[in-house]
């Protein structure tokens, strides 16, 4: 498993790990699209189901995005990551590898402030735009975001931001 | 005395003056350029049929969309031509207040984790007990873990006798809600008698279970199982044969395997499709490698297939229930892990097949915090709803209405 992703991606400088019982594979933000087009595409590998798509907030270290991958051919599961660091969060779209990325990365979006260029429909899903087009109440899955706020609710029961 | 009687308008229709609309209409022909229905406007004009292009909007509080789902769709007679989806309308943000606990926040993630998907809530606190004991490196004993899996069956059961009652709704017979509810209250007493809870028992935790079960907990179990087989019995009667039955949902809102799962779906969805993808044989966690049962598969992917491999399926639970309940060791229900939840740095992915598909729980922890640092949950339906439009554009109306009741949403998982 772990050799035929380093024969495969071996160019996209990885960075290899073991998330307790799966392999993570790291690779720059910027060539996720090619990394993942690669592991759908290649016979040994074949991942052609995306379980889950999520994001992480590091705070100083960026914002992570990770790419549960199975094979329902192989039967084998790995972990891509993307690190974005930064304040300028984006990277490419897998929904040309994957149709079902659609709504995970518009939920990723909304939650984390970062964009995936090339997204078919790069709207809000479970949050709302308000008159001015902003996403409120906001990216809520940001460590900085506060959970109650410090100050009286406004109209959306969270502070303004800043 | 005599009540005086106050004169009223005369609201009877009053003929109009003959204008160029109403004259044209005398003769049933439409009036080129100038729609009846002011704002729509006229695509084809044949056979003197006006035909429009209608946008309605179903939901949010349409029965037929299962809670608070809300889809624009926009029509051409009876027929759908576009099919827009509009969730989120139950976001609570369980995975920001998941992350938010102060003290034992690992356990408060759980309450609200069972918050989310409300009918199928045994499943779902497994594969976060399961996703966090896989980051620390423990194992509930073995009673802790079949009784688990009793209740993740039973759980099963409950989910899916609530479809077969709001699938037999959607296809305009009342009955099976009935049967359904029946159904539901004997497994809601039995969970009760368990959990302490009907709906949000919270009962697994890291590394075992609250509290043991009753003393007569195998009893409970068979009767409740009795009254199950026979309610299913009664199911599979009442509506699977039914002529009305079969034409409202064989053949409609098909959707073919590479499609279903290029778009992530899984469970019934997917099986139904032919791939015979099930978490609990393809990925076994908890003991499901030591219980027999048979993992029913569809081949033309349509509605009547989704509802037999959920009908299928209560019966294979039923199955491994038995099982489980002969294999139910005695001993201890919580094994040697600290009462703080403290896993190390790290983060672990856990799947389990829920009653809606795979669902999974992705915890990411920073080794110091008392909450998880970051959890996600994969909801099904969240991917399964995805494959709508596939199931309803070019279909009739309440056709596309059979497709959204045969993925079997749950509203608060999609939206979380």
């Amino acid at each position: 498993m772990r050799e035929h992703l380093e024969a495969v991606l071996g160019d996209l400088s990885p960075e290899f790990a073991v998330s307790v019982d799966e392999v993570c594979v790291t690779v720059p933000a910027e060539r996720i699209q090619e990394a993942c087009r690669r592991a759908k595409d290649d016979q040994r590998l074949r991942f052609d189901y995306l379980r889950c798509l999520s994001g992480v907030d590091y705070q100083a270290d960026g914002i992570e995005v990770v790419y549960h991958l199975f094979s329902t051919r192989l039967l084998q599961k790995c972990v891509l990551k993307a690190r974005v660091p930064g304040e300028d969060h984006s990277l490419p779209t897998v929904t040309p590898v994957w149709a079902g990325a659609d709504w995970h990365e518009r939920e990723a979006a909304e939650m984390f402030n970062i964009r995936f260029d090339g997204h078919p429909n790069p709207e809000p899903i479970l949050l709302q735009k308000d008159e001015a087009g902003r996403v409120v109440p906001g990216p809520i899955l940001l460590k900085r975001f506060p959970l109650r706020p410090k100050e009286p609710p406004g109209i959306y029961g969270f502070p303004e931001e800043e | 005395m005599a009540i005086e009687t106050p004169i009223r308008p005369d609201m009877r229709p009053q003929p109009q003056p003959p204008g160029p609309e109403s004259a044209a209409a005398e003769r049933h022909l439409p009036v080129v350029g100038s729609p009846r229905v002011p704002g729509l406007t006229v695509v084809s004009q044949e056979q003197d049929l006006e035909t429009m292009e209608m946008t309605i909007n179903m939901g949010p509080q349409h029965p037929s969309t299962h809670g608070v789902f809300r889809m624009v769709l926009t029509l051409e007679g009876e027929r759908v031509k576009k099919l827009e989806p509009f969730v989120g309308y139950l976001h609570r943000g369980a995975e920001k207040l998941g992350e938010s606990g102060d003290v034992e926040g690992y356990r408060k993630a759980m309450i609200w984790l069972d918050r989310t998907d409300y009918l199928s809530v045994w499943a779902n606190e497994h594969a976060y007990v399961l996703a966090v004991e896989k980051l620390m490196g423990v194992q509930a004993p073995e009673r802790a873990e079949w009784i688990r899996l009793i209740m993740d069956e039973f759980g099963r059961i409950n989910s899916h006798s609530m479809f077969y009652g709001a699938f037999g709704a959607d296809a305009g017979a009342t009955t099976p809600f009935m049967y359904a509810f029946t159904l539901r209250e004997a497994l809601y007493q039995f969970f009760e008698s368990v959990g302490g809870q009907r709906m949000f028992p919270n009962y697994y935790r890291v590394g075992g279970l609250r509290e043991d079960v009753p003393v007569d907990f195998v009893e409970r179990a068979t009767r409740t199982l009795e009254t199950t087989r026979r309610s299913l019995d009664d199911f599979d009667r009442l509506i699977s044969d039914n002529e009305i039955f079969l034409a409202r949902t064989r053949g409609v809102a098909k959707l073919t395997a590479e499609r279903a799962i290029d778009l992530g779906c899984s469970g019934p969805v997917l099986r139904a499709t032919g791939v015979p993808i099930d978490v609990r044989r393809v990925e076994p966690y908890s003991f499901y490698d030591r219980v027999d049962f048979d993992i029913p598969v569809g081949t033309t992917g349509d509605c009547y297939e989704r509802y037999l491999i959920r009908l299928q399926e209560m019966y294979q639970s039923t199955r491994i229930i038995e099982q489980a309940l002969k294999q139910l060791p005695k001993g201890p229900i919580m094994g040697n892990t600290p009462k703080a939840v403290r896993p190390p740095k790290g983060d672990s992915y856990q799947r389990v097949e829920n009653a809606r598909g795979d669902f999974g729980v992705y915890i990411v922890s920073d080794g110091k915090s008392p909450a998880p640092y970051r959890v996600k949950y994969r909801s099904p339906c969240f991917s399964n709803l995805m494959a709508l439009n596939d199931l309803a554009v070019g279909a009739y109306i309440a056709d596309a209405v059979m497709g959204l009741g045969s993925i079997d949403i749950v509203l608060g998982e999609v939206d979380r």
